[in-house]
């Protein structure tokens, strides 16, 4: 069972068109949308939910009024500002609230709890080359790696499952998203543009695979829209001893086959052929 | 020499737990008798969501862990763990606890 990610540094490089691109060129693959703050594999990547739930990745503290006896201490030990009013009674805001349990413990007449609070929804859907694993993060909700590792767990227990490998479309970035997305991988693919943002995202982000010493390749989209940056990464690259694995054409059926909700591998395009030979390099890997 | 292993359930035929922060339980035993020593606990840090890294690495070296079997450790943690002297050792998620006991 192995399993691969794609993530970018800069966001908009084109992570979530490549993964498309190989689910769609793969026979047997269990996928995952670890962007789960503002995930969009879903749609480009035809597919049934089958099972939904919702993720309990915090709590939350609630007053029981009935054991109020209004003494304002939650109020004091509060660093969140979470208590308010409502009525007549002290009212714990449960979008301040971090579930911290200082009231619980401050409370004289233990009338505060904590309770579960959902942070999201996680997804196991259909699709023709295999399970998909996805979620969205509740607006303003905390905990989004939590959430990615929550993905990555279904992911896994199905690739184990059915003995299959995982290839997982990450989020853009080098935090705690970025981290749960990547842990566990045998290959990392970053995909970057070649701009001064994007060389320098990636640079960062390589920082980051090198530090849990995952095997990092790199592909550069949209590679002849600036042939001189595009140079100045491959250097980059080489001194960073990263394999550039290939580069991909600057191609206008991309922005059209997003818009249809297809992977651009369904069309004949430049793009599409450089797809294809990256994955004929990358596919014996994955099996 | 105490043993601390990251898992993702509380049973021996569960696996190595790959993320140490995240990670939701943690077996801790001592080398001498692994098997008989063997318990399981929750990782402290799970019901929140920031500096998960600082607060597991910190719960496994209060019980004065000297061996760390997991899966990998972010860089919080790594700091946390280092300052500590604690030998971290990597294992694949494909490893289940039995294996992971027997080599030591």
């Amino acid at each position: 069972m192995k399993q691969m990610a794609i993530i970018s540094g800069k966001g908009g490089t084109g992570k979530t068109t490549v993964a498309a691109a190989f689910a769609e060129l793969a026979e047997q693959m269990i996928v995952a949308d670890c962007d789960v703050e503002a995930p969009n594999l879903h749609l480009v990547l035809e597919h049934n939910v089958k099972a939904d739930k919702e993720y309990v990745g915090n709590q939350t503290a609630r007053i029981d009024t009935l054991l109020c006896t209004h003494c304002g201490r939650c109020k004091e030990v509060c660093r969140f500002e979470a208590v308010t009013e409502k009525g007549l009674f002290p009212y714990i805001d449960s979008k301040r609230c971090e579930g911290c349990a200082a009231c619980v413990y401050a409370c004289p007449t233990h009338a505060i709890q904590l309770y579960p609070e959902g942070t999201g929804k996680v997804f196991l859907s259909e699709t023709r080359v295999g399970d998909f694993a996805h979620a969205e993060l509740y607006l303003a909700a905390d905990g989004s790696g939590k959430l990615v590792a929550e993905v990555r767990r279904l992911a896994r227990d199905e690739a184990r499952r059915q003995n299959k490998s995982v290839l997982i479309d990450g989020s853009p970035g080098i935090g705690c998203v970025v981290i749960s997305t990547i842990t566990g991988c045998q290959k990392v693919l970053v995909v970057t543009e070649p701009s001064q943002s994007g060389k320098h995202d990636l640079e960062r982000v390589i920082k980051v695979t090198g530090h849990f010493k995952i095997p990092t390749q790199v592909i550069i989209n949209k590679w002849d829209i600036n042939n001189e940056v595009s140079q100045e990464i491959e250097k980059a690259c080489t001194q960073l001893e990263v394999v550039v694995i290939g580069k991909i054409p600057f191609d206008p059926m991309v922005p059209k086959a997003i818009a249809l909700g297809h992977p651009i591998t369904r069309y004949d395009s430049p793009a599409a052929t450089a797809l294809r030979e990256i994955w004929t390099k990358i596919s014996p890997e994955l099996t | 020499m105490r043993i601390a292993i990251s898992t993702e359930g509380r049973d021996l035929d569960k696996f190595i737990y790959a993320r140490f922060g995240h990670s939701p339980y943690f077996l801790f035993c001592n080398s001498e008798d692994p098997q008989g020593t063997g318990e399981f606990v929750d990782n402290p840090s799970f019901i929140g969501n920031v500096g998960l890294g600082f607060i597991t690495a910190d719960f496994v070296a209060k019980e004065k862990t000297e061996i760390l079997i997991t899966g990998q450790l972010g860089i919080n943690a790594l700091k946390v763990i280092q300052a500590m002297n604690i030998h971290a050792y990597t294992a694949p998620e494909t490893m289940t606890l039995r294996p992971a006991n027997k080599s030591q």
